[in-house]
């Protein structure tokens, strides 16, 4: 079987370039189309390294049984009690975080060389799950979105290409459900001259970050830098975090580009993932213009519904920045250890929690204030000037819980700082 | 003078950032196959998230 890394080796564009071909001039009915978009991504899959039979057998498993799930929560008059909806959707968001959680720190796991968690006896311990944080995401999705009847078009083969599409399957975006039928049956998708020249374009754009401005800034990032770590300079520190903050935005923004391009090469349109997140004046607008996908996620399935059930407290009612800086630091730290297992990712969430909550206590207190020279300076270019300036820092300075352990960082500062 | 390179250069935009792109992507794979000094392209950072 033929193996290759997505993006980054010549064999996947090869592959691809006959996909689209295939998937585009030979196969023109709709219903042959599903089929053989299924089969064209699991054989990308399967030549995924570390994604094999046993991976594929898992992921069907799962996505039947989150379709079933969804299709009886979603048809009306099929499970009519609520208390039983209700328990039958927990039990499956209950499930797939169960299996996020084994797989997903079994994969850190293995890939740090540290398995002593897990008993050498076990024969299932080197099933890997690639791609199970993001999958795992839009299932939970499927799943929420089917309990308030908000599926418009319940479909096992459009599920299993939603689930299984190839292009955005590692590493996101992570697309709604109703989003990818409409753009899947959509008349669009057959506009081939159109998809070339759109899709064409955008991977350009992600080829020319990745292999042109991550190349260039690699030397410079932190953790690449020659020196020994404890030997750096706080001027060493600073350019090497900034470089790194610039490196991750390409690279990610990079690969979403190629995703993006990709997908639409075979007609499929995946929503934005960034939108100049270092341009923006504060870390609320940064993080809505980050990863996009995943802050939208966690803002519609984590903050938002905690927020409902918190307003039952009456002394949260009554304190609706408290509420909201309550609910926003535990939406961060779940978003923190979502991206790994580390105690570091955890601060990381935490750090961005309570750097949001500051935001929101500023925010009430600048609404107070009645001076008009003051409110005019808050509107001038200045203010916004410097609001990026220390947006950016506040980013990049949080990057090093997320590029180092808190060993290395101790190790960094020793001498330097307090720590 | 520069008013027509202005105008001609807001009208490419599009086109002008795609030749500059290629072109840079040409010269570092370039520079890839031929150097052997030269670095591989780093595994995505995502990729294991």
């Amino acid at each position: 079987m033929i193996e290759f890394d997505f993006y980054n080796s010549l064999n996947y564009w090869l592959v691809l370039f006959v996909l689209v071909l295939i998937l585009n001039f030979f196969l023109k009915k709709p219903l042959l189309q599903r089929y053989g978009f299924l089969l064209a991504n699991i054989f990308m899959l399967l030549a995924l390294p570390n994604f094999g039979g046993d991976s594929l057998l898992i992921l069907f498993v799962l996505t039947f049984y989150t379709f079933s799930i969804g299709w009886l929560l979603n048809k009306r008059g099929i499970v009519k009690n609520n208390g039983l909806r209700i328990a039958i959707s927990l039990s499956s968001l209950i499930i797939i975080i169960l299996v996020l959680a084994c797989f997903k720190y079994r994969l850190v796991l293995s890939i740090k060389g540290i398995n002593r968690f897990f008993n050498e006896n076990n024969t299932s311990k080197d099933i890997l799950l690639i791609g199970v944080s993001y999958f795992s995401f839009k299932m939970m999705h499927f799943i929420i979105a089917s309990y308030k009847q908000g599926i418009k078009k319940p479909n096992l083969m459009i599920y299993l290409n939603y689930i299984f599409f190839f292009p955005s399957f590692i590493s996101g975006p992570i697309n709604r459900y109703n989003h990818f039928c409409e753009s899947f049956d959509s008349e669009k998708r057959t506009q081939f001259s159109r998809n070339l020249g759109l899709g064409g374009k955008r991977i350009v754009h992600g080829l020319f970050k990745r292999i042109v401005l991550v190349q260039i800034l690699l030397p410079y990032v932190l953790t690449n830098l020659k020196k020994p770590i404890d030997e750096l300079s706080i001027a060493e520190i600073i350019y090497g975090l900034y470089a790194y903050s610039f490196y991750f935005y390409f690279d990610f923004s990079g690969y979403t580009d190629l995703a993006i391009g990709c997908a639409q090469l075979l007609g499929v349109d995946l929503p934005e993932n960034f939108n100049s997140p270092f341009l923006k004046r504060n870390i609320q607008q940064l993080w809505a213009n980050w990863h996009i996908s995943l802050t939208s996620w966690l803002m519609d399935y984590i903050y938002w519904p905690l927020v409902k059930k918190m307003r039952n407290f009456r002394m949260l009612k009554k304190r609706p920045i408290l509420l909201s800086n309550l609910c926003i630091i535990f939406t961060f730290v779940i978003c923190g250890l979502w991206h790994g297992d580390g105690i570091n990712f955890l601060l990381w969430g935490l750090y961005h929690g309570l750097g949001l909550s500051a935001l929101n206590v500023y925010r009430a207190m600048k609404r107070r204030i009645d001076n008009i020279k003051i409110n005019r300076y808050f509107m001038s270019k200045y203010s916004f000037a410097i609001g990026i300036f220390l947006t950016f820092n506040f980013f990049s300075i949080g990057l090093l819980l997320f590029a180092l352990d808190i060993k290395t960082i101790k190790l960094l500062f020793n001498g330097k700082l307090f720590l | 003078m520069i008013r027509k390179i202005i105008l001609f250069l807001k009208k490419n935009k599009q086109t002008i950032r795609i030749t500059f792109e290629i072109f840079w992507i040409l010269i570092f794979l370039l520079e890839k196959l031929g150097g052997e000094y030269s670095s591989s392209i780093p595994q995505f950072i995502y990729v294991n998230f």
